[in-house]
């Protein structure tokens, strides 16, 4: 089963556009690295897929659902860590990972916060207030948000960017977990290597054109 | 409490939360009102007997920019790090993100109201506090809150936010607004309940339109 299918995928801006005519389909329990220059549709691929943003034209389909029809069956389905945190910076890390566990409709809240928390090395920051973290920290704290209820698919946007050693190692190993328990991730990244992953797919965007597949295709 | 009822107080929650430790919504709010009425009730001499019908204009406009002010500020807060994406990334529908956060906001301008007709009280010697007023308070707080989440997001990302949310807030609670004011232009001259309830019925219609259509368009305009 595909994990994500995309089908004559388009996207513009006004008369920008952004992503043109993609048809690709990402296998189920694959991990597929996303790479292209700054501006080359990486992040809107990742949100469209995400349902923070709608396509122009063409169909996107997680796990067989439709993203415009069954968007909080696909949300359901996902964990999205984007560019920024994503994250209230008035609140405390607890109550932003519990905000979001709450709309989840998790159980056991705390105990998966510690779980998560104690993995991403947060655990004694989550009586700070997001605003008093650095950016790096902000990062851990969005990555431990997107895989808190276990999703079958991650989306992360240039998740390295701002993580140190601890950070990026937590990441290798969040990627290579859900590689081995057959989940999904799809990664737009630069810096493909900092993974330490040897991808089932690379996909090289380039003007919002799919340019290189490899190694499966559409 | 359904399911759906509990995703709604929480996100109403976390923005009570927010405002717990900024005080910049509800403050914001009594501040700029507080400030238009005592221009008014300076400028308006307090023996006219057009005080009644000008006060009580001066008392829903005041409300109406205030609102503007406190709705514009308590959406920063979702702009701020794209927290509002939270939200949108989690397996609810943009419907209940819309009723959370227009019961977050009309908490906050319900608790301005209380305080602004206070003032307004004081400042223009006038009784306000009458059960048909209060009625319209509320019923301009839930139109108001509700329309002012839908354009509060709809400019979330525009560049001249401050002069676009006002443009777009005002015309459009502009009937809520005289009803409101009818309302209590009758209720402070002794008019009867009777009197007033056809306005109160008018601006019933009016929230359940808007409201409705608000939580609508919600979701067409977060996404891009």
């Amino acid at each position: 089963m595909n994990c994500v299918t995309l089908r004559s995928l388009g996207k513009n801006y006004g008369p920008e556009q952004v992503l043109s005519g993609i048809d690709l389909a990402i296998l189920e329990g694959s991990v597929a690295i996303i790479s292209g220059a700054n501006g080359s549709g990486k992040s809107t691929l990742l949100r469209i897929i995400a349902t923070l943003s709608k396509p122009s034209s063409g169909k996107v389909e997680v796990f067989g659902h439709d993203t415009q029809s069954h968007g909080e069956t696909v949300r359901a389905m996902t964990g999205a860590m984007m560019h920024s945190p994503m994250l209230y910076s008035d609140l405390t890390v607890h109550e932003n990972l519990t905000l979001f566990a709450q709309l989840c409709r998790l159980n056991d809240i705390n105990s998966r916060i510690e779980s998560v928390s104690r993995r991403l090395g947060i655990i004694e920051l989550l009586n700070d207030s997001v605003r008093q973290l650095s950016h790096g920290f902000q990062k851990r704290v969005a990555l431990a948000r997107s895989i808190m209820h276990a999703p079958p698919l991650l989306l992360l946007d240039e998740p390295e960017t701002g993580l140190d050693t601890v950070g990026l190692d937590a990441l290798q190993e969040i990627v290579g977990e859900w590689r081995t328990s057959g989940r999904s991730a799809i990664i737009a990244t630069h810096r493909p290597e900092l993974l330490e992953t040897t991808p089932d797919m690379h996909l090289r965007l380039d003007a919002g054109r799919v340019q290189q597949t490899h190694p499966q295709s559409a | 409490m359904s399911a759906r009822l509990k995703i709604i107080w929480f996100l109403a929650l976390k923005d009570l939360r927010i405002e717990s430790r900024n005080r910049d919504v509800a403050v914001a709010i009594i501040m700029f009102a507080t400030l238009v009425i005592s221009i008014f009730a300076i400028a308006i001499e307090s023996e006219s007997g057009a005080n009644t019908e000008l006060g009580s204009g001066v008392l829903w406009a005041s409300i109406a920019f205030a609102g503007v002010v406190g709705l514009a500020r308590s959406m920063s807060h979702e702009a701020e790090t794209d927290a509002v994406w939270m939200l949108m990334t989690a397996p609810v529908s943009r419907d209940l993100i819309f009723l959370g956060k227009a019961l977050g906001n009309l908490i906050f301008l319900l608790t301005a109201i209380v305080a602004i007709f206070g003032v307004f009280g004081v400042l223009f010697n006038l009784q306000v506090f009458q059960p048909q007023i209060i009625v319209a308070g509320v019923l301009g707080a839930v139109g108001f809150s509700g329309v002012g989440t839908l354009f509060s997001s709809l400019t979330l990302k525009a560049r001249a936010r401050e002069i676009l949310l006002p443009m777009l807030f005002l015309p459009v609670v502009s009937p809520l607004l005289l009803t409101n004011i009818q309302i209590t232009v009758e209720t402070l001259s002794g008019e009867s309940w009777h009197t007033v309830s056809a306005w109160i019925q008018l601006a019933v219609v009016y929230d359940a339109v808007l409201v409705s259509a608000s939580a609508f368009l919600f979701g067409y305009v977060l996404e891009d």
